[in-house]
């Protein structure tokens, strides 16, 4: 049996061919490691090519495999970090000479990796894709306080870490103004 | 007060760009990515082997519908029941979960907040026509509004729909889900307004007023009835 799409296989070679170094991106993000993310991206495009008449264009593909990767990592426990003790210290501390950059990159995975999946996709929707408070609680279908409050303790975690200043931020303030109220 | 809220504002944006150049820096890809074995892979992407596996995933899906429907006919038909629906290229969807109904519903509601009202359409084969309100052309479609899935009155009767983005992006499906609010620039006095559509979602509607919605398995039916409820809730 002849499975092929014609137009639904072009358009989304295409779109996994533009976007899938983003994808990636977003994926390593969620997962802490390079091929936990490649399974996270393809499980998505997977789905995504099930839904391509549906979705339509390509600009609303990419939303749509982004959405399902953060739903995915909530829904599969094996994705989860949670066999994983956030450890007092990085464990991989930075050598003297070491590239500056590798060792930020190093010190905010490992603190990724000690979040849990509700708190790392808020942040990495939050911050890295720069969505708004709404935009992130309609993804993860939950509240915008929900996000708030998670974005709060995330933040939290990354002051705890030294990666951010050591100064309460405006995002931890109204978390915790939320989460008092 | 409006020193404090400026600094706070400030204060945000930083907070934003720092934690944005951090997440930047942690996605790239670098030779020690955090796995724990194994060299990190070169390729940067997945290559025709995952299109393969789409379309594998694709066909078991559609077994696995077709399936599901052969048995709901055979049910219907030990039942009595002589109606027998007419399939599209892919089969009937399964029922929709609570969480797919309430995401649909939050998908909407984001849109409602931006002035656009989810109607329950029909939408004739004229999906295409030139559309010219004396400044700007386009392509547009004629739409019948049933029914609005909000609170709110909806446009009665015949509507005009600007569709400039993308004509064919809308579901195979003559009654839809759609969002639409008046347009910014209308046509001269006399003529039917113009209404705009939000790009997404836009979801199908079928003859037995089930409205087909994205789940995270695929395709999820489920009541209009069912969706305007929802959507209700906040």
């Amino acid at each position: 049996m002849d499975s092929r799409q014609p137009g639904r296989d072009e358009a989304f070679t295409a779109f996994v061919s533009n976007r899938y170094p983003s994808l990636l991106r977003t994926g390593r993000l969620l997962t802490g490691t390079e091929t936990g993310a490649q399974d996270l991206v393809q499980e998505a495009l997977l789905r995504t090519y099930r839904s391509w008449r549906r979705i339509g264009r390509t600009e609303a593909a990419e939303a749509y495999t982004r959405t399902t990767m953060v739903r995915l990592l909530g829904k599969d426990r094996r994705r989860r970090w949670s066999g994983e003790v956030p450890a007092g210290t990085l464990p991989e501390v930075p050598q003297p000479g070491h590239d500056e950059a590798v060792a930020t990159r190093v010190a905010v995975r490992e603190l990724l990796r000690s979040l849990p999946a509700g708190q790392r996709a808020v942040l990495v929707l939050r911050y890295y894709h720069q969505l708004t408070e709404r935009e992130v609680a309609d993804q993860l279908g939950c509240s915008p306080g929900t996000v708030k409050s998670r974005a709060a303790r995330a933040l939290s975690a990354l002051r705890a870490r030294g990666l951010l200043t050591t100064t309460t931020t405006a995002a931890e303030r109204e978390g915790q103004h939320g989460r008092e109220a | 007060m409006d020193e404090r809220r400026d600094a706070t504002a400030a204060d945000a944006a930083v907070d934003s760009e720092h934690v944005r150049r951090l997440l930047s820096a942690a996605a790239e890809p670098d030779g020690d990515s955090g796995d724990r074995a194994g060299p990190p892979r070169q390729r940067t992407t997945p290559g025709p082997d995952l299109l393969v596996r789409a379309r594998r995933s694709l066909r078991r899906r559609r077994a696995a519908l077709a399936a599901g429907t052969a048995a709901a006919l055979a049910a219907v038909a030990f039942a009595g029941t002589t109606t027998v629906n007419t399939f599209r290229d892919e089969a009937a969807p399964t029922p929709a979960s609570a969480s797919c109904v309430e995401q649909a519903a939050a998908d909407l509601r984001g849109w409602v907040d931006k002035g656009y009202q989810p109607l329950h359409v029909t939408v004739g084969d004229d999906k295409r026509i030139p559309m010219d309100n004396g400044t700007t052309q386009g392509f547009g479609f004629r739409a019948t509004a049933k029914s609005s899935l909000t609170d709110t009155r909806p446009p009665g009767g015949r509507l005009s729909v600007w569709n400039p983005l993308h004509p064919e992006g809308l579901p195979d499906s003559t009654e839809l889900v759609l969002l639409l609010r008046q347009a910014r620039v209308q046509p001269e006095a006399g003529a039917r307004p113009y209404y705009d559509v939000a790009p997404r979602p836009a979801y199908p509607v079928s003859a037995d007023g089930k409205v087909t919605l994205p789940c995270q398995d695929g395709d999820g039916a489920a009541d209009l009835q069912r969706l305007r409820h929802a959507l209700g809730q906040r």
